[in-house]
């Protein structure tokens, strides 16, 4: 009872969002809430998405040589509009149901992005002998995980602003989202790191796909004015990679990140938000680090064990400071092909 | 030392078809069910029969094999223990000349069990494998899979890392207190 | 005392044996001496022509000297209904299995505890192809008092490794599944 009475003290109700508080808040410079701009945001992925499947006028089939331990399959699917969780599909419900991701021509691939060309496909999961790629992917995913829930779970009063999260390195022990959270001196109680870690693990049952699309830079600051760090790094981010930026929506979330994410929210198995910790960063300012810890579905662990984890989690990440400049910065493409022990 | 722990209570195992004898009743039939399934084992290495079955002989040729080992095959009654057990003497020059040897030094079990599949349809009965390790057959278990990449394991070998550090740390920080507490005094 | 039910049809069968011996001997025993059961198959009557009156038979004290099983109490409704209701012949099949897993080699399905029938079934064609190449007698009946050793094509030079041990050759690839590390410990990770 004292556990819920605090969450109400800070978070709102897991139940929905209110848009009468709009012209109540009391945010310094700014009259939104993440609500609108979640729903914002997620009007402009959706005209894009259908501008660009509008693009494709006719169908042309790709032929796709499936490699695995089930079974290896020829299919012929349609370019530009068929994934590789389509190709899964036809083949057999095991794959559909425990593939992360896809590796097509040796390169990893995510399960609802669509085929261009000719390709030799294989499904990986996380009981593979080497599921490190996957790993990293699922790191990555619990961050936007956690990206959403943060922008979720405080009240309409806070307008939450996420930074950014540095590149997956599972060896740290949680992962990582700074974010302003425009809260002063907030030290969290386990009451409301429970509350938080309930609201991700919500996603779990609704099976949010994490649905790919790369957008032109412009179309990306579209999507991001009302964010000052993001709309900051996305020049950058547009640089290195010729005009174009990745982005990623789960459920109605909608977040840049370079590598691949896994293929669904339903293979998350375990959420946990662990702490929030206060950092000072030179180019942001104040910032809070919020870390979390996640086990896929697919991978089970004893709660004692666990609970090791998690406590381990608690303790601040020393993952380099979220920086503007290039050498530093989390969107690099090399996440996918980095491997370390 | 015997290796295994042998089970304290004889299942039933009542009623047993033999192909020479037919069908005979009680403890009788279980133990002649239970000499052929050994001589099976010492002969085929390795034998697929009922899961409770192969269990139950289990006990029986390891205790032999662990008997044979100790005493050696001038003793008396490893001999005729062997003789009774084994119902081709053939065999008997395979324990003392093959297994003997092989086991001496195992410092666990000399035999593995499985459990295979239940044959669907039918009459549901649990089938197993038993083996005597060493065999020159394939393995029955495809390969044993590497796990240190799996991510559970990835996190937790970090985190016992991490704890074994802080321990030396706080090992050594001990030290240097209890040193400077001597210096002190 | 009526006699228990299996009892019934041997006592019958028996006085109608009875009555045919005396028959066939040409005599009946005198009326003093009457081959009576004790458990009789009839309630026992006082009539005046009923040469069977209530004495001993010859067989009572066979019959006394066996104590037959019987039950002791009344089984309760719940034990009743345990034995009828049980898992086992028929609940077992209504219950779906949640224990099936996909073998992470193969990909085909089998139950948590049991190892995969896909993958084993390579490793026993593979075993009796062994068997096979080593011959019924060496197999059968005059087991090697060595250990047995397999070599496949390309491992000839490896012979002089396995000096003293009984060598079966093998006239194919050896699969790749297969480990050439047959005689050492299982597998240490480090």
């Amino acid at each position: 009872m004292a556990a819920s009475m605090s969450c109400k003290n800070v978070f709102q109700k897991i139940s929905s969002a209110s848009r009468s508080n709009l012209k109540r808040s009391y945010c310094q410079s700014i009259n939104l809430t993440n609500a609108e701009v979640r729903r914002k945001r997620n009007e402009i992925f959706e005209t894009e998405k259908k501008r660009q499947l509008g693009l494709i006028t006719r169908m042309e089939k790709i032929q796709v040589d499936v490699k695995g331990p089930p079974e290896d399959c020829t299919l012929i699917m349609n370019k530009g509009i068929s994934t590789p969780f389509n190709c899964s599909m036809h083949i057999q419900e095991l794959l559909v149901n425990r593939s992360a991701l896809a590796l097509v021509n040796g390169e990893p691939w995510d399960m609802h992005r669509p085929l261009k060309e000719d390709c030799s496909i294989e499904f990986l999961h996380f009981l593979d002998e080497d599921p490190r790629i996957v790993n990293k992917a699922f790191w990555r995913s619990c961050c936007l995980v956690l990206g959403h829930v943060l922008e979720t779970a405080l009240q309409n009063q806070y307008y939450v602003e996420l930074c950014s999260f540095p590149k997956p390195h599972l060896q740290s022990g949680s992962f990582v989202y700074d974010a302003d959270l425009k809260l002063k001196d907030w030290k969290p109680t386990t009451a409301e790191l429970n509350c938080l870690t309930r609201v991700g693990h919500k996603l779990h049952h609704l099976d949010l796909k994490f649905e790919r699309l790369e957008v032109d830079a412009s179309i990306a600051l579209d999507m991001f004015q009302d964010n000052r760090f993001k709309s900051q790094q996305i020049p950058f981010i547009a640089e290195s990679s010729g005009s174009k930026v990745v982005v990623y929506r789960v459920g109605d979330h909608v977040d840049i990140s370079s590598g691949p994410c896994i293929a669904s929210t339903n293979q998350i198995g375990r959420f946990n938000v662990t702490a929030a910790h206060q950092i000072d960063t030179p180019d942001y300012g104040k910032l809070y680090r919020v870390q979390g810890l996640g086990l896929p579905s697919q991978v089970m662990m004893h709660y004692w064990s666990y609970d090791i984890l998690r406590r381990r989690a608690g303790k601040f990440n020393t993952a380099p400071l979220p920086r503007l400049k290039m050498e530093s910065s989390p969107q690099t493409d090399d996440n996918n092909t980095e491997i370390s022990t | 030392m015997l290796r295994f722990p042998y089970r304290a209570r004889p299942r039933k195992m009542s009623r047993q078809r033999l192909p020479e004898e037919g069908i005979i009743v009680g403890q009788e039939g279980r133990l002649q069910r239970l000499r052929q399934l050994v001589t099976g084992l010492v002969r085929y290495e390795r034998i697929e029969t009922v899961y409770q079955h192969c269990d139950e002989t289990r006990g029986y040729a390891e205790r032999l094999i662990h008997t044979a080992i100790r005493n050696g095959d001038q003793h008396q009654h490893t001999m005729e223990m062997a003789d009774y057990w084994l119902n081709e003497k053939d065999l008997i020059y395979k324990l003392f000349d093959v297994l003997v040897p092989r086991y001496q030094n195992y410092s666990s079990a000399f035999t593995n069990i499985y459990r295979t599949p239940i044959v669907y349809p039918g009459r549901g009965t649990e089938m197993g494998i038993l083996e005597l390790k060493g065999n020159p057959w394939p393995d029955v278990l495809p390969k044993q899979r590497d796990n240190r990449y799996v991510i559970s394991n990835v996190l937790l070998q970090a985190a016992r890392k991490d704890y074994n550090t802080s321990k030396e740390s706080r090992k050594t920080k001990n030290e240097l207190n209890s040193s400077s507490e001597n210096s002190e005094t | 005392m009526a006699a228990p039910y299996g009892m019934t049809r041997l006592l019958g069968s028996f006085r109608r044996f009875e009555h045919a011996l005396f028959q066939w001997m040409g005599f009946y025993p005198p009326p003093g001496f009457q081959a009576e059961l004790v458990y009789d198959i009839q309630p026992v009557e006082n009539h005046v022509n009923n040469q069977q009156s209530s004495t001993k038979s010859i067989l009572q004290d066979i019959f006394d000297s066996i104590l037959l099983a019987v039950p002791k109490s009344r089984r309760t409704a719940e034990k009743k209904r345990t034995r009828k209701m049980s898992m086992k012949g028929h609940y077992e099949y209504a219950i779906p299995k949640n224990n099936i897993i996909a073998c992470l080699e193969c990909g085909n399905w089998h139950e948590k505890e049991t190892i995969c029938g896909h993958c084993y079934q390579t490793v026993k064609t593979e075993t009796e192809e062994m068997q096979e190449a080593m011959g019924l007698d060496a197999l059968k009946y005059d087991a090697p008092r060595s250990e047995v050793v397999f070599l496949y094509d390309g491992e000839e030079q490896e012979r002089p490794k396995y000096d003293g041990k009984y060598i079966v050759e093998m006239k194919k690839q050896r699969p790749e599944w297969f480990s050439k590390n047959l005689m050492t410990k299982a597998h240490n990770p480090k």
